[in-house]
């Protein structure tokens, strides 16, 4: 596989996966705001966010469930959540390239980078 | 303010920051974050936190449309990605012990410096095929031109590294994409041709934005509702500005935009001090 062969996927992928996560959180800002709509907002002042914000599991299980009013918010969440999955995958993807192409050095450079995305999104 | 009229004003500060980004080659998280902390009166916490959300879009976006031209250097990206992932994971921690009026501070001096490094005109010819190290770590590639492709190679490569370190600790800290200090990196110290290295480094934006959002998110800094309206308003004005960039007047732009942004930074530095400029 060409390195070109190569970009011209995963820019299809990019664009894919920006496209999907502007769909999901258009939507779930649909869904919410309507019946939320005389909430204050809450950010002058830092409170943090609920668990099922900060956590994939729980966003995903209200965000299904559509909860409480004010839970709702997990599906816009999940929005959020799939954008950041996207430069993920764009590492994983070329770490794929770099593979097919036996070009060792460079598989070790991506899962370094692994390395450094799942400490942040694990640890 | 209640939330919707909230988000809708949000949205639409976003979509021109969005706007005026593309137009001036700044990256969204660098004007967003001032805008959210002086304009909306929010917390600098919940504004970072979208801002970088908001940055994985437009370079998600802006770097699509690279790859496909072959400029970025997916092995050059790559390699430099380790430095700036692991800087901004310090940098991402960092952020959640300094004192909020210090990140303020360490902003508006980031702003600052992205002022000057974007004050160089952009270059574009190729000044290098690489030393010894660069090509041995095959951190070269070909620049397209008229003429036929012009081979260009990395040079003092431990030099951009640490650099590239910089620019993720400087990511994490302050939730920007931090794509001047990158381009800095490559374009100057590694002699990298300018084209490669700004189209490299969107590629590189996202990814190591992506390394200290985790950390964000577990912090509780990601406020849905806040940071959806900012992505889809900057992701809506990067891609007008996209379009009216060849028709629009970029040059007094750029110079009207430096020195809006020249006040901004010393407004954040004074807010941090405990200053309020007005």
């Amino acid at each position: 596989m060409k390195d070109a062969s190569i970009q011209s996927a995963l820019a299809k992928i990019m664009i894919t996966g920006v496209v999907a996560a502007a769909v999901v959180m258009v939507a779930g800002l649909a869904i919410y705001l309507p019946g939320n709509a005389a909430r204050p907002e809450g950010d002058r002042v830092f409170t943090g966010e609920p668990s099922y914000l900060t956590h994939p599991a729980a966003m995903l299980e209200r965000a299904v469930a559509l909860g409480k009013e004010g839970e709702t918010s997990a599906l816009i969440q999940l929005g959020v959540l799939l954008l950041l999955l996207n430069p993920v995958v764009r590492v994983v993807f070329a770490l794929a390239g770099f593979a097919l192409q036996k070009d060792w050095l460079y598989v070790w450079s991506s899962l370094a980078v692994l390395t450094a995305l799942a400490a942040s999104f694990f640890w | 303010m209640n939330i919707l009229p909230f988000d809708i004003a949000v949205a639409l500060a976003s979509m021109i920051a969005g706007i005026i980004g593309a137009l001036v080659g700044l990256g969204g998280g660098i004007i967003i974050t001032p805008v959210l902390v002086l304009g909306f009166g929010i917390d600098i916490r919940y504004a970072m936190g979208a801002a970088l959300v908001s940055v994985i879009a437009t370079s998600s976006g802006a770097a699509a449309a690279f790859l496909r031209d072959g400029l970025s250097n997916m092995r050059i990206g790559m390699f430099l990605n380790v430095a700036t992932t692991f800087g901004a994971l310090a940098g991402a921690w960092l952020a959640t012990v300094l004192p909020t009026a210090a990140l303020s501070v360490v902003f508006g001096f980031a702003l600052l410096a992205t002022v000057v490094l974007s004050l160089k005109q952009p270059g574009g010819e190729v000044e290098s095929t690489g030393d010894a190290l660069g090509k041995k770590l095959r951190l070269t590639g070909t620049l397209p031109a008229p003429g036929g492709a012009i081979p260009y190679g990395a040079q003092s490569v431990p030099g951009g590294f640490v650099m590239m370190v910089v620019a993720g600790i400087l990511s994490g800290l302050l939730g920007i994409g931090s794509g001047a200090f990158k381009v800095l990196a490559m374009d100057r110290i590694m002699k990298i041709p300018f084209k490669v290295s700004t189209t490299t480094s969107n590629f590189m934006i996202g990814v190591t934005a992506a390394a200290s959002v985790g950390i964000y998110l577990k912090r509780g800094y990601i406020d849905p509702t806040l940071a959806a309206p900012v992505a889809l308003g900057v992701l809506v004005g990067a891609f007008i500005g996209a379009k009216i960039l060849p028709v629009a007047p970029t040059k007094s732009l750029r110079v009207l935009f430096l020195v809006a942004v020249t006040i901004i930074g010393i407004q954040m530095v004074a807010r941090g001090f405990g200053f309020n400029l007005g």
